[in-house]
């Protein structure tokens, strides 16, 4: 049986407020209210700052029941990468999120490249040393570069047991093709809006500022039960963050996942 | 107009049309082969099957060493037929232009109706899903702009995946895939496109037109095109349940007797010309194919100038056309004979009363409608299954 989750791409923002979370709620309480309508989180923060093991240690306590957690890699590892300090930083991040692990609340690490990082000898050899020095975590990898988007790539994530991050963004020139491929036992899908107008040229906040109507995440339930049958676990994260459109889709697609009979009441 | 073409591949597609008629063979791996046959080959393989390590073209009895125990279904070619057609009927929903190739292959050509269905993705994405909510067939679905890139595509995620490639970004999707991904690269392209050390698609696209057809001839620079995602071939309209009528008949063991070939010929062409007449239509062109046992096909075309409708006519010509595929001395696993330019029956009706090759066949065909297809047959086809 597939495990399934719901989840959105953070949930620490103010333009929530009214949204979703109500509004005489205070910041402290917003993940476990978070926790009460998801059980899946993807922490984005650690991208900009360094995990601690004492922010985990909160993150692990404030949620309740089965919650876990997907977490962005830190931007020295995919973004600012410098080739003799990254070693260093790697082990910190792993160190910063250890408490995860012992809890067995960590899903999943994304390593999300930019766009400039292309198919490149060098760059080949950069992941596959980075995939090494995660050591045994569960890594999943999402790529914005197109030319990454082959099976040569996808065997060698197959072989080293890392997930590739299926996208749903605008059909636009420049962005990489959607492809349901599953690469590990874990799926990972993130939905990142269809902002076409905003995308390039834009602020994140514009970019993400996308609402999916019933009938666009309707045509995702065919995908996503070939999916099912494939994959072990599948972890769903919107990332159209802006003004609280994130958990309205999240909710959205539990519904008809529910009415679909691929995830249970309790999903 | 930006063009929208999907793709949609049905993955070993005789058995999954079984597993779609019975859910629970999904369970376990299963092949499709004629059982008990001396030297029968395995014409489909499950999934499971698959997985295991067996493929269609094998020998059977060396897929049965292989995975002992292992399910064995007789080829039900109706079965397949009517799956075709099932097929094509949901496909014609989405749009009027359908091209629709062999075993559960097609192209959908969405261009234009945005409106209707949607952002093309979805569209796309809920052809799938009727796929398999109405016909239990799960299929790899691609979208791009054009045949070549949209086919390219569902080849990467098949068996079930989903793909859609950005417009405009053809040729960056196609670079980094394996040149053996492309339409038309068999073992020998390949193993000469091996030997130059062209692997991917992004080193066949950047030779010049003069070094490839100095590497593979004439098709050379259509290869390079495609390689580069350059694809303007427009989806044929060919809708092949509806203007065509097409009976194909699997041989229990391959064989390349002529005599027992002429027998299933004889028995196709009466089928043929059973539906022919039953739409009251006749015909001007017959096309007949053979598949052989290395899974080879070779086909061979009459176009006529007046429309034939008679059994006998449709044989005549068929047995002809065979002549010409029986020059290859390789074992024939299955025939597929198609009529083509379909036309309302125009034969000259006799003042007085009609000729009794006329009066023979309308005895026949109600023989045939009231009691079953073979109920009357040529001798020679007598003991077919």
């Amino acid at each position: 049986m597939c495990d399934l989750r719901v989840g959105t791409s953070g949930y620490d923002y103010l333009d929530w407020i009214e949204a979703f979370y109500p509004e005489q709620l205070s910041r402290n309480e917003f993940l476990p209210y978070y926790s009460k309508h998801f059980n899946t989180l993807e922490l984005n923060f650690s991208y900009y700052r360094m995990p601690t093991k004492e922010q985990m240690v909160r993150f692990a306590q404030a949620t309740t029941g089965n919650m876990d957690f997907s977490i962005k890699a830190h931007e020295s590892l995919t973004h600012r990468v410098d080739p003799h300090l990254w070693r260093d930083h790697a082990r910190d991040y792993i160190k910063g999120i250890s408490p995860l692990m012992e809890q067995d609340k960590l899903n999943s690490i994304l390593l999300q490249f930019p766009y400039s990082f292309h198919y490149t000898p060098e760059n080949r050899r950069y992941l596959d040393q980075l995939i090494t020095a995660m050591g045994r975590l569960p890594l999943v990898v999402e790529f914005r570069s197109a030319q990454w988007m082959s099976n040569r790539v996808f065997d060698g994530l197959r072989r080293r047991e890392v997930g590739l991050c299926i996208t749903d963004t605008p059909r636009l020139k420049g962005l990489p093709p959607a492809m349901d491929v599953v690469t590990s036992h874990t799926a990972y899908i993130r939905f990142h809006g269809r902002n076409e107008e905003n995308w390039w040229g834009s602020d994140a906040a514009a970019r993400f500022d996308y609402l999916y109507s019933p009938k666009e995440l309707g045509s995702w339930i065919a995908r996503i039960k070939t999916i099912v049958s494939v994959a072990q676990k599948i972890r769903v994260y919107f990332n159209n963050h802006r003004r609280g459109q994130a958990p309205a889709n999240a909710l959205m697609l539990k519904e008809l996942l529910k009415k679909a009979g691929v995830i249970t009441e309790g999903g | 107009m930006e063009r929208m073409i999907v793709h949609i591949n049905i993955t070993n597609f005789m058995a999954a049309v079984e597993s779609s008629k019975d859910p629970s063979l999904r369970r376990w791996p299963f092949i499709i082969a004629p059982e008990k046959q001396a030297r029968a080959v395995v014409l489909g393989v499950s999934d499971l099957a698959f997985h295991e390590g067996l493929q269609a073209g094998m020998p059977l009895n060396i897929a049965l060493k292989r995975l002992p125990g292992c399910r064995v279904l007789v080829p039900s070619t109706e079965l397949y037929e009517t799956a075709q057609r099932s097929i094509y009927n949901l496909a014609a929903r989405f749009s009027p232009t359908v091209e629709m190739r062999s075993n559960g292959h097609l192209f959908i050509d969405l261009t234009g109706t945005t409106r209707i269905f949607g952002h093309s993705i979805d569209a796309a994405a809920t052809i799938k899903q009727e796929f398999q909510n109405t016909l239990g067939l799960d299929p790899t679905t691609a979208l791009a702009v054009n045949k070549v890139v949209s086919k390219v595509a569902s080849r990467v995620v098949r068996p079930h995946g989903f793909a859609s490639v950005p417009p405009g970004d053809e040729g960056g999707f196609m670079t980094p895939q394996s040149v053996t991904l492309l339409p038309g690269i068999g073992p020998r392209l390949e193993s000469r496109m091996g030997a130059l050390g062209i692997l991917f698609m992004g080193e066949l696209g950047s030779l010049t037109d003069s070094q490839t057809v100095v590497a593979f001839g004439a098709q050379g620079t259509t290869l390079k095109r495609h390689a580069m995602g350059i694809d303007t071939d427009p989806v044929l309209q060919n809708p092949l349940l509806c203007n065509r009528i097409t009976h194909g008949r699997i041989l229990e063991t391959d064989s390349n007797d002529p005599q027992m070939l002429r027998a299933h010929l004889a028995l196709l062409c009466e089928h043929a010309g059973f539906t022919l007449r039953s739409r009251n239509r006749s015909t001007t062109q017959i096309h007949l194919e053979f598949q052989y046992s290395d899974m080879k096909l070779s086909g061979r075309q009459a176009t006529l100038n007046s429309p034939v409708h008679l059994d006998r006519d449709i044989y005549r010509i068929a047995s002809g056309l065979m002549e010409h595929l029986l020059a290859r001395r390789v074992r024939v696993r299955k025939l597929t004979l198609s009529l083509g330019r379909l036309h309302r029956e125009s034969h000259q009706l006799d003042l007085f009363e009609p000729p009794s090759s006329h009066v023979l066949q309308q005895a026949l065909d109600h023989l045939r409608s009231r009691y079953g297809q073979i109920t009357v047959q040529r001798a020679s086809s007598l003991g077919l299954p």
